[in-house]
């Protein structure tokens, strides 16, 4: 075995080192030695995206990466959407959109069509549909068409677009929503909401239910 | 796909990568990988040192001096593809490397890496021979400077010696042209069944000056003299255009024409003459526009 490296990554803001030999994947490195499944390993030839995070901000695939090619990067997973500012600490705007729009059905492409999403946004946060599937051309999806992720991304940059107006009293994130409210569930980590008068039991409500197993 | 074991080197300077190709001419030079890791994920390449020339930051960039655009081999895709000085002066190259892979790709895959890889169906070598760039390679004995047009040799096969180092890309700045880059791409990996470049330059009507080249066809990016000779002095309009463009494999020699699963020689003939028309008029009419997907 060759000799392994040190390599130094800010991953999703926080300093990481790994050990790992000069032939590791980015993608391996991300997924094995750091436990950040959400990046997917898709066809393993650079042309599905599933594998997609940010390096220094842009899009590239971890799978056409050597792991030591990326030392001394900042690298952003899917995990760390949901701690940028604009998630409110719950699911960041693009992640709603998956949901509210239905833009995953199995889900495998969705962290790579995320970041992918993510890097349009930040350089063109109101984009024509032309150049969300410009963006997202580098991400293959086998089950829902496109149709689905396109709205989803447009409806982040809806949401992130209103977002401002909330200290206007415009919008109102859920955060906010929430803030006056005491309301617990009594779980730990409690996500703040949705608020209701009924505590909630495990089972009665399925909607409500933790259904897990979602690196998403 | 897990590449097999090899040693790696990391020079911080162009000296340094040369020093270490002297020593292990066997090297295989990473630079950003997009052809070399699929190579030696499949099990096509085993290198058993990588010198990882990706922290020279001298081979970074895009400078513009004295008429000379110089770009820097380290310099990816997308930065070529969104330089105004690019874009301004060497308008085909900023037009092809926007039609390379895909956003991701174009992230990470470098221009030199590109050239000196010399894939016959990547979209870079006929750009730099319409653009007439000169490569600026390094060596041991210092320095020496190549046009593009003695730089493709065949099939992966390009002047760059083992012991040399591809650092730079220069081209002639050419505000006043127009350039186009058209392609057929392989449905399935979006690389160049057929792609023609075009740069031109139109002055009172007349092509004063224009470069016609193209990937896919052969084992090698090739210059399409009769169309340039075709082009030259004429007013570039629709019937000019069209009939310059059924020339394009005038000199071309069919038996060594690519031929595969994807597209046997005889219809790439076909596409050549299509996407040439195609990319002259675009240049002609100063749209540039990319010609890609089915059509």
């Amino acid at each position: 075995m060759t000799d392994k490296r040190e390599i130094t990554l800010t991953v999703n803001g926080t300093e990481r080192t790994v050990e790992a030999e000069p032939r590791k994947l980015l993608v391996h490195a991300i997924r094995e030695d750091l436990d950040l499944t959400g990046t997917h390993i898709g066809c393993d030839t650079g042309n599905c995206g599933a594998c997609t995070v940010l390096k220094d901000g842009e899009p590239i695939k971890s799978c056409l990466t050597f792991a030591v090619q990326a030392d001394g990067s900042e690298i952003m997973t899917v995990e760390g959407m949901e701690d940028l500012p604009e998630a409110s600490g719950e699911l960041h705007p693009l992640q709603e959109g998956f949901r509210e729009e239905h833009g995953l059905q199995c889900g495998y492409c969705t962290p790579g069509m995320i970041m992918s999403g993510k890097a349009l946004l930040d350089e063109n946060p109101d984009p024509e549909e032309g150049e969300i599937r410009e963006a997202i051309s580098g991400n293959l999806c086998r089950c829902t068409g496109y149709q689905n992720i396109v709205k989803s991304i447009e409806y982040a940059a809806d949401e992130l677009n209103k977002e401002p107006a909330a200290a206007d009293g415009g919008t109102v994130t859920a955060e906010q929503r929430f803030a006056d409210d005491d309301f617990d569930c009594g779980v730990e980590n409690c996500c703040g909401g949705p608020s209701t008068e009924t505590p909630h039991v495990e089972g009665a409500d399925p909607q409500f239910d933790d259904v897990g197993g979602d690196d998403t | 796909m897990f590449p097999d074991e090899f040693e790696y080197e990391r020079p911080e300077t162009v000296d340094e990568a040369v020093d270490l190709l002297v020593d292990h001419p066997e090297a295989e030079i990473l630079a950003g990988g997009h052809s070399l890791l699929p190579t030696m994920k499949s099990g096509l390449a085993s290198p058993d040192l990588l010198v990882d020339i990706g922290h020279i930051d001298a081979m970074q960039g895009i400078d513009h001096a004295d008429g000379t655009v110089s770009v820097g081999a380290l310099t990816n895709y997308a930065t070529v593809d969104d330089s105004p000085v690019m874009r301004e002066n060497v308008t085909v190259f900023a037009e092809t490397a926007h039609a390379v892979g895909d956003v991701q790709v174009r992230n990470r895959g470098t221009v030199g890496g590109n050239l000196a890889h010399a894939d016959p169906a990547s979209d870079l070598p006929a750009a730099a021979l319409a653009a007439d760039a000169t490569m600026v390679l390094q060596g041991p004995d210092g320095e020496r400077r190549v046009d593009a047009d003695d730089f493709f040799l065949g099939m992966y096969a390009t002047d760059v010696a083992e012991d040399e180092l591809l650092t730079r890309i220069e081209f002639p700045a050419r505000p006043e042209a127009t350039g186009a880059y058209a392609k057929k791409p392989s449905p399935s990996s979006g690389y160049a069944m057929v792609g023609v470049a075009v740069s031109m330059t139109v002055d009172a009507g007349r092509v004063e000056d224009v470069g016609v080249a193209a990937n896919g066809i052969m084992d090698h990016g090739v210059r399409l003299d009769p169309v340039e000779d075709a082009l030259a002095g004429t007013n570039p309009d629709g019937e000019t255009v069209a009939t310059a463009a059924t020339n394009a494999a005038n000199d071309l020699d069919e038996m060594m024409m690519m031929d595969d699963l994807q597209a046997s020689a005889e219809f790439r003939a076909q596409l050549l003459e299509t996407y040439a028309e195609r990319a002259i008029t675009d240049a002609a009419t100063g749209t540039g526009v990319v010609a890609a997907g089915p059509s």
